[in-house]
């Protein structure tokens, strides 16, 4: 190994040293905490960096130098021992790769917890471990914490029963794989009161979520879950996603509760047909996306929101907007490998959807489509009172398309037509992104 | 079947374009190491927190120096920032962002270091990321090639740091 090769630059000075620390920190944050200690062979000015590193982050097991499960835990130990222990950590990140013992497991949490973390995220992966006490988290600096752990919710008033989080921004919480659906316990969420972004992954809010007050929260995330009965009181709350939730009948409800959000984003199970409006008064953003799966529920959804600006669909829907002008109309037939292989019989049932669906779009300024639809060669109305639309942005992933097609059948005279994606074949003017044409003639 | 038509005239759009611009501030940027001067918006300036600071603070006159900063790398850093305050669209920034960063280790740095200094956050992150992504899972003699630093270690030094950093290629 020619160690003494020396190569610096034309002035002489070694480049990246000659960054400031900070920056160097930067660098080495992104890289997991096993690269980061192996810049300590790199050069002296090097050898220490490490240990002064304020993100610990021991979940990326690349292939190129796997570790055997000893050698994982003497390495993390290691680590832990011969950091420079005045050294807060910012960032702590671990994922269980395999099953550790539990004493290792505590001793891990501790160590962030003891050094004012600001962000934990643990992943115990599916591997049991007793529950975690919830005081195990308590502390005065986390800003953001994520767990994907058993955790114990004894309702008793012993003080390691709780958490006392008082700086926490965003709690993340996702079902360990081995464990049924549960409802997160209402206690859980009154000792937090910075909290503003709540997600929960496989676990349930809690029933008596309308009467817990979390005055800043203003970001709700919730996967794979269901909603309580009682409809939730969340005047402040701004942006709102539900994946793969069972959704209520009285939907409706809920939605007119959320007085400030303004953006939505749903991602249906399609269990059964939805009707429902949506009257948020101040929704600028609205995605709904369903399941080719279940293409027999054609959901119809009526939008009452008058500042609503942008607007995206990935299926099929029925959706009666009463709102001003769009600014944004983006529509994909579907997102998924199914529609791709899918036969014609069951294309059939949603391209017979697809005209109605458009004419009860109302007027957009952009009308964004995927290839699927231009394909099918629209020859009705597609959005027909948008006397302002003129932009036609056609995200063409996988497919050619080609403009005049589109114009001369999708009824859209473009000034402008900006492709996203694979080259468009233009008329003439070659394949650049800019503006591929300019299209002429009325359609009258 | 009735056809409708949407009007979109792009003559008329530009032509309201220029006639807008003249309602915006610009600022000149003078690179004080090389003497090159920059008349940028000043919305695409304050993207620069040391800039903006400057701005809000009165005491920037017309003509902005700033030092540290080569030409080069300040055409760079104004074609990022024009770019991140005219599109909104997250996909076409990624594709951008890129593009724009398949630099050599040289430019990155001076663009990391301007960055730095001049306190734009967007870019040093996504500097800073692809710097990280180019040394990721390299030996340590590739990322010295690659970052050019000089290694000061002896062997025997190298030997020691790997085996009480419990670190061995066949572990």
């Amino acid at each position: 190994m020619n160690s003494k090769l020396k190569i610096t630059n034309p002035n002489g000075e070694d480049r990246l040293s000659s960054l400031p620390d900070e920056l160097i920190y930067q660098v080495l944050s992104f890289l997991g905490t096993r690269q980061a200690v192996q810049t300590s062979i790199l050069s002296k000015r090097w050898k220490r960096m490490w240990t002064t590193l304020p993100v610990l982050s021991f979940d990326g097991y690349d292939q190129l130098f796997p570790y055997t499960h000893s050698g994982i835990i003497r390495f993390i130990d290691h680590v832990l021992e011969n950091r420079d222990q005045d050294t807060h950590v910012s960032c702590f990140k671990f994922l269980a790769v395999y099953p550790f013992p539990p004493n290792f497991v505590r001793r891990l949490i501790s160590y962030p917890i003891d050094h004012n973390v600001e962000e934990l995220d643990i992943d115990l992966q599916f591997h049991r471990y007793k529950p975690f006490k919830l005081s195990t988290f308590s502390s005065d600096t986390l800003l953001k914490l994520k767990l994907k752990v058993p955790l114990d919710f004894d309702e008793s008033l012993r003080t390691d029963s709780k958490w006392v989080l008082p700086a926490l921004k965003t709690l993340h919480l996702i079902r360990p794989p081995h464990m049924s659906s549960y409802k997160l316990p209402g206690f859980c969420l009154i000792w937090l009161p910075s909290l503003t972004t709540l997600c929960l992954d496989g676990i349930e809010l809690p029933e008596s979520f309308s009467s817990i007050r979390v005055p800043n929260l203003t970001t709700l995330r919730m996967k794979r879950s269901k909603l309580p009965v009682k409809v939730w009181d969340l005047p402040g709350l701004l942006s709102l996603e539900l994946d793969e939730v069972d959704l209520p009948a009285n939907m409706s409800d809920f939605f007119s509760a959320l007085v400030s959000v303004r953006d939505i984003t749903i991602y249906f199970t399609g269990t059964c047909k939805h009707l429902w409006n949506i009257s948020c008064p101040e929704l600028v953003h609205l995605k709904i996306c369903t399941n080719f799966a279940y293409v027999s529920w054609i959901h119809e959804i009526v939008v009452l929101s008058d500042k609503l600006r942008e607007l995206s669909f990935v299926g099929i829907f029925m959706v009666s907007l009463y709102v001003h002008e769009l600014e944004n109309v983006s529509v994909k037939l579907w997102d998924t490998v199914d529609f791709k292989y899918a036969t014609w019989e069951e294309k059939k049932v949603h391209y017979r959807h697809v005209v109605p669906m458009f004419s009860k779009l109302g007027s957009a300024r952009t009308l964004t489509l995927d290839s699927a639809i231009i394909e099918r060669k629209l020859n009705h109305q597609v959005v027909p009172n948008s006397s302002t639309s003129q932009k036609v942005c056609v995200d063409t992933v996988e497919k050619r398309v080609r403009v005049e097609h589109l114009v001369e059948n999708s009824v859209v005279e473009a000034g402008k037509v900006r492709q996203i994606g694979c080259p468009v074949e233009g008329s003439g003017t070659g394949n650049d992104q800019a503006s591929s044409s300019r299209v002429n003639g009325d359609f009258e | 079947m009735k056809k409708l038509k949407f009007i979109g005239n792009p003559l008329l759009q530009s032509r309201e374009k220029i006639n807008m611009s003249s309602d915006k501030k610009w600022l000149t940027l003078k690179t004080t190491e090389d003497n090159e001067e920059f008349v940028v918006e000043e919305s695409v300036a304050i993207m620069s927190n040391v800039i903006k600071n400057m701005v809000e603070d009165g005491c920037a006159s017309s003509v902005i120096p700033v030092p540290r900063v080569k030409g080069n790398a300040m055409g760079k850093i104004i074609e990022f920032c024009k770019k991140h305050t005219e599109e909104s669209d997250e996909k076409v920034l990624k594709e951008f962002d890129a593009e724009f960063l398949n630099l050599g280790p040289d430019a990155l740095y001076d663009l990391m270091v301007s960055a730095n200094f001049l306190e734009i956050k967007v870019l040093l992150d996504s500097v800073t990321t692809k710097v990280a992504d180019m040394i990721k899972g390299k030996s340590s003699e590739e990322i010295r090639n690659i970052l050019k630093i000089e290694n000061d270690l002896s062997a025997e030094e190298i030997e020691e740091s790997r085996r009480e950093n419990c670190w061995t290629r066949q572990e």
